[in-house]
């Protein structure tokens, strides 16, 4: 009996096992989620002949969702009902998760909280079993058996297979969910390769394509069907570079296993695309290989390089071409730097460089040579001690405009190491380097010889001038009161013989102060100082002196005098009026009139491109400026001057005809001093005649020019 | 012109002359002469003429200096004192100017026309 009982007992736990081996195999045949909970349910049920399973899944909130059921007709549906946890006990998530199983035969008699079992009701339950689902160590949801007909008690067997089944569904789930994420990944994967601006090959393990994305079409040309199977070979890369390829494919297929093999050094190789052209493309490569260490593929991405490798190429020869440059301007530059150095330390004039506060920064060796200071006592030292006090006054004056004004030349007094005071000339000159620094440039030539030989000059001409009209003035003065005749009569021959002396005599006179003019004008002694005159009271002056002289020719002497200011030096310029005007007597016909006139003359000129730019580009000079000069007109009606001498006749002791020096009693010297006086107020004389007809003598002087509204740039 | 008495001091000789003959035909002046800055002071002293014609380069004490010291002699400081000097620049009779001299007559001078210079000069009636 009980042998029979126990093969009855083998025979249902065989039963059972096989049972639970169908639907195990049933449930997991599928990797399919909506599947596997379908088959679930519907298998559970019809084990347990129940009226209703479901699949309950628990989300993280504690709540659920009735995800799939299986329900006799007649019964109630709850698929896809949400159910919070406000029923339930506090712990039941945890409870569950740690395992428990909940079999409740009668609900209205299971010790089960009222809301829990008003829950129940709503679903027409009376029995209900409870399995926990947990997938990957976590709590997934519930496998839930529900009797509605009657109550129900639950026999050990169906609640092992319930936990059974679970156990199972849940390893079906997390299959079901590595697959879905697989297929995530793999969707993913995809995207991202067909995406990608990159060219996307995989080679198998013997190198052949087995994998080519669209970019790799796009960028080379031919399509995934045209090149599927291939090799890189030379219809794809370029003959010259094909080992390079190989050795990068070495270089991954004999990289050590099991670290996974890829090159962080990119390979750069000639590709040819499906229309024959040849492109630079960078490689990037991995490989892959399986558990037992053999190749898999070999995963290929690569970018077409060749607008950057030609930029690259174009870089580089702009690189060398600039580096040419350079090069060549640096020689250049130490060249000139070279020249620079060498007129620094061999010039035989005293240089300094100073910095904008005056401070000596750089000397050249003649300094130290010759003023005997070392170099230490003047590097780092004010300019400015080197030189006496009353010209130190003046270096600092001139020091503070020179860095607007740019340039400035000074004579001034040295003072050497020894106490010996030097008269020098000094030019300054701001000059900036390339980085933009500011220094002054200062060139001291040594003037005392010259200085010297002025004064010995000046003392000559005053000893000179002294020693000649000593005389002159005894014998001129004697003659003239010899010639009244209150000292005695004379015979005619005698009278004769005293008026030649006596002409003479002012002619000699005449021509020692003309002779002394000239010589002090031309050696610079005679300085110009200029100030501002009136034009109508030099001509006033020039006339009222010759109005005798013109008497006495019998010559009309007209003047218009000119109401405007000039800058010159008044005395020099009455003394050029009177000498033009008194040629202009001298040879006129009696009867015949000399004018005086003058006038201003406007003279629009264009200026060059790099004087316009002088002022800044901010407030850049105009291009047109008006220049003014103040022209005077010394008009005769003589007897003219031929044309080859209209220039001579303003050469020393050059008269037209040198008749007149004897008949008109000039000296030759007065139209030279004329253009003397002229030139050094940076003026023009010269003369325009017509023989017979009479002269004209003009001077003209600069007056200052000013600026006119700007116009359009255009080249002189 | 009215009677005035001028002391010509000079070193040379034939200038006195000249000048002295000049102003006793032109103005029938009285004339003293000097021949150097000493003796001129000495004579100015003395003498108390009228003005003084004072030629500016002389050996020794050079007229600038005769001038000065007549400047500071209480008897001759109010003599006007005209120089007479070869330097004809108007930048060098400035100079001259500026010492306080009643006035500059440059050599060569015009023997026909001095008196009437040194009067114009020092504001003397015709």
């Amino acid at each position: 009996m009980s042998l029979h009982l126990s093969a009855m007992n083998l025979e249902k736990h065989n039963q059972r096992m096989q049972l639970l081996a169908d639907v195990t195999y049933k449930i997991r045949q599928s990797l399919d989620l909506h599947e596997i909970l379908q088959t679930t349910v519907t298998e559970v049920r019809q084990l347990l002949d129940a009226d209703r399973v479901v699949m309950f899944q628990i989300h993280a909130d504690g709540a659920g969702t009735v995800v799939q059921e299986a329900v006799l007709p007649g019964w109630s549906e709850s698929i896809n009902q949400n159910i919070v946890d406000t029923c339930f006990g506090p712990n039941f998530l945890e409870s569950y998760r740690n395992g428990r199983v909940s079999a409740i035969n009668d609900i209205e008699k299971a010790p089960i909280t009222p809301c829990h079992a008003d829950l129940l009701r709503q679903f027409e339950v009376k029995a209900n079993l409870v399995i926990p689902i947990v997938s990957q160590d976590q709590l997934w949801g519930l496998l839930i058996a529900h009797q509605c007909s009657a109550p129900r008690e639950w026999q050990e067997f169906e609640v092992d297979l319930l936990k059974q089944l679970a156990d199972q569904a849940g390893i079906a789930l997390a299959q079901a969910r590595l697959l879905a994420d697989l297929n995530q990944a793999h969707q993913q994967l995809r995207f991202h390769v067909e995406n990608s601006p990159l060219a996307v090959i995989e080679w198998d393990h013997a190198c052949r394509i087995q994998r080519w994305s669209a970019q790799a079409e796009r960028i080379f040309g031919w399509s995934a069907a045209e090149v599927m199977g291939r090799g890189p070979d030379h219809w794809f890369i370029h003959t010259d570079d094909l080992h390079l390829f190989r050795e990068q494919v070495l270089n991954l297929t004999g990289h050590p296993f099991p670290t996974p093999a890829s090159l962080d050094r990119d390979q750069l190789t000639r590709n040819y695309t499906k229309r024959g052209d040849l492109i630079d493309c960078e490689w990037y490569s991995s490989a892959l290989f399986d558990k037992t260490g053999h190749l898999v593929s070999i995963l290929s991405m690569a970018q077409d390089v060749s607008a950057r490798q030609q930029s690259e190429a174009a870089l580089q020869q702009l690189n060398r071409e600039l580096e040419m440059r350079v090069e060549q301007r640096t020689a250049a530059l130490q060249e000139s730097e070279q020249r620079f150095r060498s007129l620094f330390e061999a010039a035989p004039d005293f240089i300094y460089v100073l910095d904008t506060q005056g401070v000596i920064q750089h000397v050249n060796p003649v300094v130290i040579e010759r003023a005997g200071y070392s170099k230490s006592e003047l590097v780092g030292h004010p300019f400015v001690k080197l030189f006496t006090p009353k010209s130190q006054v003046l270096c600092q004056q001139q020091f503070s405009d020179l860095l607007a004004v740019g340039n400035h030349r000074q004579e001034l007094e040295f003072v050497g190491k020894n106490g010996k005071v030097l008269t020098v000339d000094c030019s300054f000159k701001v000059v900036k380097d390339l980085r933009g620094q500011t220094s002054v440039l200062v060139v001291q030539r040594d003037i005392s010889d010259r200085k010297a030989l002025e004064r010995i000059k000046d003392e000559f001409i005053s000893v000179v001038s002294h020693e000649l009209r000593t005389p002159l003035t005894s014998i001129h003065g004697s003659i003239k009161l010899l010639a009244t005749g209150q000292l005695g009569d004379l015979s005619d021959d005698g009278q004769q013989m005293l008026d030649i002396a006596d002409q003479n005599t002012d002619r000699l006179v005449r021509l020692v102060s003309d002779v002394l003019d000239l010589q002090r004008i031309e050696s610079g002694q005679a300085k110009i100082c200029k100030q501002l005159c009136d034009t109508a009271d030099l001509m006033t002056h020039a006339t009222d002196a010759m109005r005798s002289m013109a008497y006495h020719h019998n010559v009309t002497l007209k003047s218009t005098p000119l109401l405007t200011m000039v800058w010159a030096n008044p005395d020099y310029m009455v003394q050029t009026l009177t000498n033009l005007i008194s040629n202009a007597i001298k040879f006129s016909k009696p009867g015949g009139t000399v004018e005086l006139a003058a006038e201003l003359r406007i003279e629009e000129r264009r200026v060059k491109q790099s004087m316009a730019q002088q002022d800044g580009p901010q407030n850049p000079l105009p291009l047109k400026i008006k220049h003014t000069e103040l022209w005077f007109q010394i008009i005769d009606q003589g007897q003219g001057i031929p044309a080859d001498k209209l220039e001579s006749v303003f050469e020393r002791f050059k008269q037209v005809d040198a008749s007149d020096a004897r008949e008109k009693g000039g000296t030759g010297l007065g139209l030279a001093i004329c253009r003397k006086i002229v030139e050094q107020h940076g003026g023009k004389i010269w003369v325009e005649s017509v023989l017979g007809q009479g002269s004209c003598f003009f001077v003209a002087l600069p007056m200052s020019c000013w600026l006119v509204e700007k116009a359009e740039i255009s080249f002189c | 012109m009215a009677e005035r008495h001028i002391l010509i001091i000079d070193d040379e000789q034939a200038i006195q002359a000249v000048a002295s003959l000049s102003l006793k035909m032109e103005a029938n002046w009285q004339v003293l002469t000097a021949n150097s800055g000493a003796e001129g002071l000495a004579t100015a002293t003395q003498e108390q003429p009228d003005a003084i014609l004072l030629d500016v380069m002389m050996p020794n004490m050079d007229g600038i200096e005769t001038f000065q010291q007549l400047q500071q002699t209480p008897l001759t400081c109010n003599i006007p004192v005209i120089l007479l000097t070869a330097k004809a620049q108007a930048a060098e009779q400035q100079q001259f100017q500026n010492l306080g001299v009643a006035g500059v007559i440059t050599k060569p001078f015009n023997s026909l026309t001095l008196a009437r210079q040194i009067a114009q000069l020092l504001g003397w009636s015709p």
